[in-house]
Order: C-alpha cells, then structure tokens, then sequence
C-alpha cells in the first residue's frame, strides 16, 4: 500500500475543525474493496435523470473561489446533457451555500442528503467546510468525488466514501520548499499560514523540506479579516526572512504583501494554489511579481491539447473564459461522469467500484488520476508556476513532479 | 429693565385670527367652530371646565394637532397648514402643560435652545467657524444670559435641569420661551405646581416683560386671581365652543359661566 | 526583542488606523445621539460609495478626485433613503432599527457581491504610494492623510456639537422632540440630515481603508465591528470617551498583534471588552440606550 499523504488543494478559509479527534473516531475504521451491486436501492437516479449535489461557499469571503467551482461544474454538466446525458439521463447538479462555514456545511449537506436524495457528492470547495460533512456522509454511506478540501485527514481508507484528487498543504508546501532551497538556498524563510491544520500542515511541509539543513523557519498563524496588517509586517520585516511562504485567503495575501511593500520588505514570496488565478493576479499583481505558486490545475493557456478543448468547450457554453476555479470545477465533473459511465449500474456501490477502477484517467487539467481498491488519493503531484506580469509561465511541469 | 434685543425678524404686530377653527379626536370634536380675534400684545386668559378644549385650541395654534376645519391668520399670514417649527419662525411660541425641558442639559443650554428661533448663520459658516458663526454664537449666548438675569436663574445658571426645584425648572422653560422675543406666546397652565408666591412672582415676571416687549399671551389658567390680575381679555370654553368673550370680570362673573364650568375649581391668591 | 523602529512603525500604524475608526465612529455618534437608533448598515453602505468610486475611476476612466466625491454622494443618498424610506416609518418600539438595518446590511452586501463580483479589487491608492518617511521606518501620504483626518474630525465634531447652533438643535432633537419644534427646529430634516452627513464618514473611513486594504464586498464587516466596540466600551452617548477609545483600541490590537501574533489581535480585543465589563459594568447596564449599543 502506498504511505500517502493525504492530498488535495484547498482554498484557504476560515477555521480548521477543531474537532479532529471526534472526527476521527466517527469515521469508518476499515473498509473492503467496494463491490458492484445492481441491484440494490438507488436514491437520486430515476429513469430520467441522476441527482448529484454539493455544497460550496456562495457568499462570504470565499465565494469567489465556490462561484468559480461551481460555475464550472455546471457548465460540464451541461455540455453532457446537451450530447444526452449519461446513460440516457439527464445530470441534475445542485450547489448550496455554505458560506464557507461547517455549521453551515452540516446543515446543507443533511438537505441535499436527506430531502433532495443525490445519488453522490460531486466536487465541493473548502476545507473546514466539506470535513464537517464527512462524517455524515460516511454513516449514510454516500459517495464524494474530487471535493477540493486538502486535509491530511482526506484520501486514506480511513475515509473510504471519499475520492480525493487534490494534494494535501503537506505535500504542497513540501514539494515547493524543497525546490526553493535547491534553486535558491535561503538561510530563513517565513510562513504566514491561516492559524489552525491548514497553517499547521503548511508548516509540517516545509519543515520536511528542510530536514536538517541549516533554514530556519519563522511561522506567524494568522486569522482572516484582519483591517490592519502593519504588525504583522513588521514582525516579517524585523526577522528579515530571504523567503515568505503564504497561505491565506487570496485578499489577505494581497493585502499583506501590500502592507510589507509600505514598510520596505520585499523578499521572495511562495503561495499556495489559489494565487494563480487572475481574481488574485489583477488586484494585487504589482506586489507579487516573483512568486512561486503552487499548480494543481494545468495553466488556462496551457498548450495541452485536452485544456485547449476544456477553454473552448467552457467558453461556448457560457460565453465567457474561464479562470482557476471555473477549471477545478470542470475537472471535479469530468472525473464524475466519468465514474458514471463506467459503473456497471447505476448504484452507489457499482459507483464505488467503478472509481476504484480508475486509473490513469487524462483530463489534462489535474495530473493523471488513478484510484485503488485500498487507495483514496487519486493525485499525488504539482507542478509550480512564477507570477511574471500577469502571466504565471511554468517553472516546474506539474505531471512530472511527485512528491517526496 | 432694559430691553431684550428682538431677533425675531418676522414682522407685525401679532394679531391672531382664528376662524371657525375645528379639532377632532377619533370621531370626537374636542374644538368646534372657534372663531376669535386675539388683539396685538394683549394678554386674554382662557378659562373652561376640563376637557373644554382649552389645550387642543392652544396645540392647533401652534401646530402640536391638525386643524380639520377652519383658517389660522397671524397678522394676515396663513398658518393653518405649517408645522410647528415653521409656526415658531412666524414667532409663535408655547410652553407645555407640564414642564418640558432636555434633561441632560443644563439650564443655560436650555435657555439657549430658544435662540434657535432667531436667524442663524449657514451651515458653512458653522463649520467653519466663520465671523458670522462667532457673533452670532456671542449674540445667542449674550440673551440666553441677560433673561436668565431678568428671571432671577443666573445663578443655577449651569445647573443641570434635573437637579432643579420644580419653580425653577418653570422660569427655566419660560427663559427659553422669551430668550427671543415672541409675537405670540401660549403658556398652558404656567403657575400649575406654583405656591402662592411662586405665583405672583411668575405672573409679575410675565408683566414686567411684556411691558417692556410687549407681545400677544394667550394663557390658560384655573387660577381666577391669576387670570383678574394678569390678563385684559378672556375667552370662555366649554365642550369645545366659546360661551363668553369680553374682559376677565365681565366673563368671570357671568353666573351662567361660573355655575356651571368652575364650581368648586375657583382658586384665590 | 524587537527594535524602537519597529515600535514606532507599530505605533504609527496603530494610530492611523484608529485614526480612521474615529471618523467612521464620528457618523455612529451623530446617527445614534439625534435618532437613538443605531445603523448596522452602516458599513455595508461604505463599501458600496467606495465600489461606485472605483468602477468611475476604474471602468470610466474619471479622475480620483471626481470619482470619490461621486462615491461620497452615493453614500450620503443610500444612508439618506435609509431614514426616510425605513427608519422613519418604523414603529416606536425599540429594537426595529436593529432588525431593519440588519436587513439592509445583508440586502447592500449581496447587491455588491452580484454588481461586483466576489474577488477584492485592488482600490485608488490615495497617497499609499507617496512616501514621507523611508528609512527605518515607513510612513506613507495615506497614513498622515488618515491621521489628520482622524484628528480633524474628532476635533472639529466636538467644536460643532458644542459650540454652534447646529450642534444645540442636533441634541434638543435628540433629547426632546417636541421642544425642539417649539423652538423651530426641523426635528424629521434635521435626523435625516444627520443620517446623511453620518454618510459622508463612513464613505471617507471606507476609501481610506480600501486604499490600505483592498475593497470587496465583506471588508468593511470586520472593521465596523472594531468601531462599534470602540463605541460601545465609550459611550455613544458620550463623546471624547468613545473617540478616544477609537484610537485606543487600535493601538492596543496592533500592539497585541506585534507581541502575541496576528492571531492575537481578536482573543485580546475580547479581553479587553470583558475587562471593562467587569470594572464598568454599569456604563452597559444602566441606560437602555447604551445597553443597545
């Protein structure tokens, strides 16, 4: 069995689940290789149509991010019914708000569950969010494909319901520390992490990167929100670090690198998935030039010939481009229908079985993903990318990178 | 004494003509039909029974309730549809029933509330403290100082109003009245709560000013003596109506008024 | 061990954010002291005058100066509407003005969120860009900008509130209705005037902040509630004391943010309202109106 790290990028948001061990002791502690069975009850598929759903943050300081997703998603699923469907029924995709809360989460999540009867949870956007909801999903034994929620909880068989494509911050903020003290053999770096598991595996990460080279690390958690970042600042500025790593929400990242700019501190920056999209890029691009940004999804003007298609493909159907998020999202549904098709009947457990089937599976957008009967980390790769003008050119191919 | 500067810019005399002046509360007529002429700079007591309408007539002048029928001329300007805050602008100006003043003011902020009567600089000079903020702020105080001399509360001046005996907290309310000079002044039941003296030093206070500024008073009382020594003129109400005008004996003794609107209610000095 | 340039780049920036808590709080104060009613929409209707300057100045290409004052104006008209299409009809009860424009607040915050989009928007830099100090410590236009501001306004609210016939009708309005009309007071002009003007603080305190910060639709959210507090541990119905509070506070937190970590700021912002609590408690229980507040 493969010593994964949990992965799966996530957006940055609020608290961590301060529930962990609770958590951990309500999932399902093992679990069998899931085996077809066509004919056991269905919810949410008719002879018509199959109910998916998910729940992302619509309002709130990350709606950007779950607007973007399920924009995204939609637009997928649109194109498929548009050529009939999957199996001759229509997909019928449903995104509540969660505002990125996990109260919030719980309570969309038993609606979708429970009144709406989805046969699956397709995608999802957020990390403290969709942790809360897993749970519940476990018991009711329902299926998750690809939600973006990295958390080293994920992608084990500890969670067996749940699909994971994305790489957990551990992984992340490991692969791209350690390319930073290859390249660039920095004596300090700081991390400014959102304060709980996503800024605590951020540090993990990268204080695996270091080993026992002689980079010190300076660690500042920090709470979203917040009007004033001199402080904050000037406690980077006074350790003086060659580096500054961040994961924050995209405003706070801007908005404290603009705080540091005024103060006169620039050092070299790396940030986590979120910075390459152009909501980030066009507000705060003067501050970031130079920064290293994690890659989970291929670059819009990749020249792959599968992400050519997806741009082409999203722009007809919504007369728009697209951006990172409307990416992720279409990625999330393109590995769902996929499972749909290739289960043998249109069962939770035929679905299961169908995913743990998967192997290397090309969108073009996410490295190549494979499943396995006692594998739940679909992806285990990034590449990086460098902020230059407004254009993040690759600095590392993310299908060549694995992790550590 | 001398004699306060007039900052009211309004001019007239104020001859108040009221005509057929109709109040209604929920279907009930607390005034019906009133028509009266209050000469200039006289002083007419308004004398009735409870619930004679005495009060409403006084709001309807002032603004305080609408008028459902019926014109308000103060001399030749039609009031009957200003608000009250415009009516005070024309120069009428009241005292309530019961004493009402900003509790969290001192008595000289009250007094100086009054001035707000008076022409006022724009809201740029204010800001701004301008040269016509600075006299006029002078000017305001200036009067809010020299009425609470004439009324004898300069020294609780800058007392807080609340910690004030009740015949204080009067003169308090009658100095923001007079601070500038009014064309019509409406005093409900002014020396209510008053002791004997505190009656006749209200009521010499009144003559005293107004002999020097005269202005038209129309005042409500219970108080006979109050209303034989004070006013030249008087109006009887009952249920709304006028019963009698002419001069304070003449309606104060008419039997029929006296019988059956004042019983027991006669006051004496 | 941290150096006095790094205290003094601290204070600086302590102050000039206090400095523009105290402008903002100078329209609650005005708002709740002539209308007893407090706006939690209030910075909601910021936020939207500082979008409406940035897309003039942005998509339209108008120049800063212009496209602010049309976002004042914006917002003097959405906090003028505010009194005369909603607080003026509510009934008497307390308790309405809080529900209503919790309301409003959610209602401007969506409305934003759907013109806008969801991502912040990099705002007009106004003198973030202007450097007056630049050696160990950093100071920029924006920051005296806002600190002068914050000082102008305490100083120059009190002067009007004390010494000038404005000042004199906006408390007799406050304190009693009736009187005030007795003496030709427009009191219905006046409370909307004031909710007006209250607009123009709030507009001024958001730009300034977006100038630092960014603007989105939330961003106001967490800084209305710092000024609130400041309001609430001084009295809005006093004055010096929640003013000072405004710079107090900002201080104190940036300060706890230097010392403790950024994650420090909120848990010791919340200490020090139980604190005070604690000691003063009766300034919070006595007087309804401060209760609310």
């Amino acid at each position: 069995m493969n010593k994964h790290n949990i992965a799966g990028p996530t957006k940055v948001r609020w608290a961590e689940a301060c529930t962990i061990v609770l958590w951990m002791a309500s999932v399902t502690p093992s679990f069998a290789a899931a085996v077809c069975n066509p004919d056991e009850a269905a919810p949410g598929v008719s002879a018509t149509e199959i109910k998916l759903g998910a729940t992302m943050p619509l309002t709130g300081s990350a709606a950007a991010t779950g607007l973007g997703a399920a924009a995204g998603a939609k637009a997928y699923y649109t194109m498929i019914n548009k050529a009939g469907g999957v199996k001759g029924r229509q997909i019928n995709f449903k995104v509540l708000d969660d505002q990125y809360s996990p109260a919030v989460a719980q309570q969309q999540m038993r609606t979708l569950v429970q009144r709406d009867e989805i046969f699956a949870v397709a995608g999802g956007e957020g990390t403290p969010n969709f942790l809360a909801v897993v749970p519940f999903l476990q018991r009711e034994k329902v299926p998750a494909i690809a939600p973006y929620s990295p958390a080293s909880q994920l992608g084990t068989m500890k969670t067996p319901y749940v699909f994971m494509t994305s790489v957990d911050y551990i992984t992340e903020f490991q692969i791209m520390a350690r390319y930073v003290i290859d390249t660039y053999k920095p004596k300090k770096i700081s991390l400014v992490g959102v304060q709980g598991n996503v800024g605590d595996d951020a540090k993990k990460g990268i204080e695996q990167a270091i080993g026992s080279g002689g980079t010190t690390l300076q660690y500042i958690p920090e709470v979203p929100g917040t009007p004033d970042f001199t402080p904050i600042a000037t406690q980077l500025r006074e350790n003086n670090a060659d580096w500054t790593f961040l994961i924050l929400t995209d405003t706070d990242t801007g908005q404290l690198l603009q705080a540091m700019h005024r103060i006169g501190y620039s050092p070299r920056t790396a940030a986590w998935a979120g910075m390459d999209d152009k909501n980030y890029i066009k507000p705060f691009g003067d501050v970031s030039q130079g920064m290293i940004v994690a890659q989970e999804t291929a670059a819009i003007n990749s020249p792959d010939p599968l992400v050519k298609q997806f741009v082409e493909q999203f722009t007809k159907e919504t007369g728009r481009a697209p951006g990172t998020f409307e990416e992720l999202g279409w990625a999330q549904a393109e590995i769902t229908v996929k499972a749909l098709q290739e289960a043998k009947a249109l069962t939770r457990s035929c679905l299961m079985a169908a995913l743990e089937s998967m192997s290397d599976f090309q969108t073009g957008i996410v490295p190549p993903i494979a499943f396995g009967p006692d594998r739940r980390q679909g992806v285990n790769a990034i590449g990086l990318v460098e902020i230059k003008g407004e254009d993040t050119p690759q600095v590392t191919p993310f299908t060549e990178v694995q992790s550590q | 004494m001398p004699e306060v500067e007039p900052l009211s810019s309004m001019g007239g005399e104020g001859r108040l003509e009221l005509r057929q002046i109709g109040v209604s509360f929920g279907g009930v007529a607390a005034v019906r039909d009133v028509s009266l002429v209050f000469r200039p700079h006289v002083i007419t007591g308004l004398v009735g029974p409870n619930g004679a309408g005495k009060t409403t007539l006084l709001n309807a002048i002032s603004g305080f309730a609408s008028v459902e029928r019926g014109t308000i001329e103060l001399d030749r300007s039609e009031l009957t549809k200003l608000p009250a805050a415009q009516r005070a602008h024309y120069g009428v100006v009241r005292g309530f029933q019961t004493v009402r003043l900003l509790e969290g003011e001192t008595a000289f902020d009250n007094i100086l509330v009054g001035c707000e009567r008076a022409s006022q600089p724009n809201i740029f000079a204010q800001l701004f403290n301008l040269p016509a903020q600075r006299r006029s702020w002078r000017r305001d105080r200036g009067a809010a100082a020299e009425i609470a001399e004439r009324l004898g509360i300069s020294s609780v001046a800058h007392r807080p109003v609340a910690e004030l005996p009740f015949a204080t907290r009067r003169l308090v309310e009658l100095a923001r009245i007079l601070v500038v000079r009014p064309k019509v002044l409406l005093l409900d039941e002014p020396a209510a709560g008053l002791n004997a003296h505190g009656r006749r030093q209200l009521t010499e206070t009144l003559q005293a000013y107004h002999a020097v500024s005269p202005f038209t008073m129309i005042v409500i009382e219970h108080d006979v003596d109050l209303v034989r020594r004070m006013c030249s003129e008087c109006v009887a109400l009952a249920q709304g109506s006028v019963i009698a005008t002419g001069d304070p004996g003449h309606v104060l003794d008419d039997p029929e008024v006296r019988r059956a609107y004042f019983g027991d209610q006669v006051h004496h000095a | 061990m941290f150096s006095s340039a790094n205290a003094i780049q601290v204070t600086l920036g302590g102050l000039a954010t206090g400095s523009l808590y105290a402008v903002i709080l100078f329209g609650i104060i005005l708002v709740f002291q002539v209308s007893r009613s407090i706006n939690f929409a209030y910075g909601p209707t910021g936020m939207l005058g500082t979008f409406a300057s940035y897309a003039l100045y942005s998509e339209f290409g108008l120049p800063v100066w212009f496209a602010v004052l049309i976002g004042i104006g914006v917002t003097v008209l959405i906090a003028a509407l505010t009194d005369l299409l909603i607080i003026r009809r509510l009934p008497p009860q307390q308790g309405f003005d809080v529900v209503v424009t919790l309301g409003e607040l959610l209602f401007l915050t969506a409305l934003a969120q759907l013109v806008f989009g969801a991502s912040a928007q990099s705002y007009l830099k106004l003198l973030t860009d202007v450097p007056v100090l630049s050696r160990n410590i950093f100071v920029n236009g924006n920051d005296v900008l806002a600190v002068v501001l914050g000082v102008a306004v305490a100083i120059g609210g009190y002067f009007v509130l004390n010494s000038t016939s404005l000042g004199v009708s906006l408390r007799a309005a406050a304190a009693d209705p009736s009187v005030a009309q007795s003496v030709g007071i427009n009191v219905r002009g006046l409370r909307t005037a004031a909710w007006a003007v209250s607009g123009v603080f709030v507009a001024v305190g958001a730009m300034m902040f977006a100038a630092r910060l960014s603007v989105n639709a939330f961003y106001m959210t967490p800084i209305v509630i710092n000024v609130f507090i400041a309001g609430m541990i001084g009295g809005l119905d006093r004055y010096w004391p929640p003013m000072l509070s405004a710079f107090g506070i900002a201080l104190y937190q940036s300060w706890a943010m230097y010392l403790f970590g950024e994650a420090g700021g909120v848990p010791a912002l919340f200490i020090l309202v139980i604190v005070i609590l604690a000691a003063v408690p009766k300034r919070l229980l006595d007087e309804r109106h401060e209760a609310r507040a």
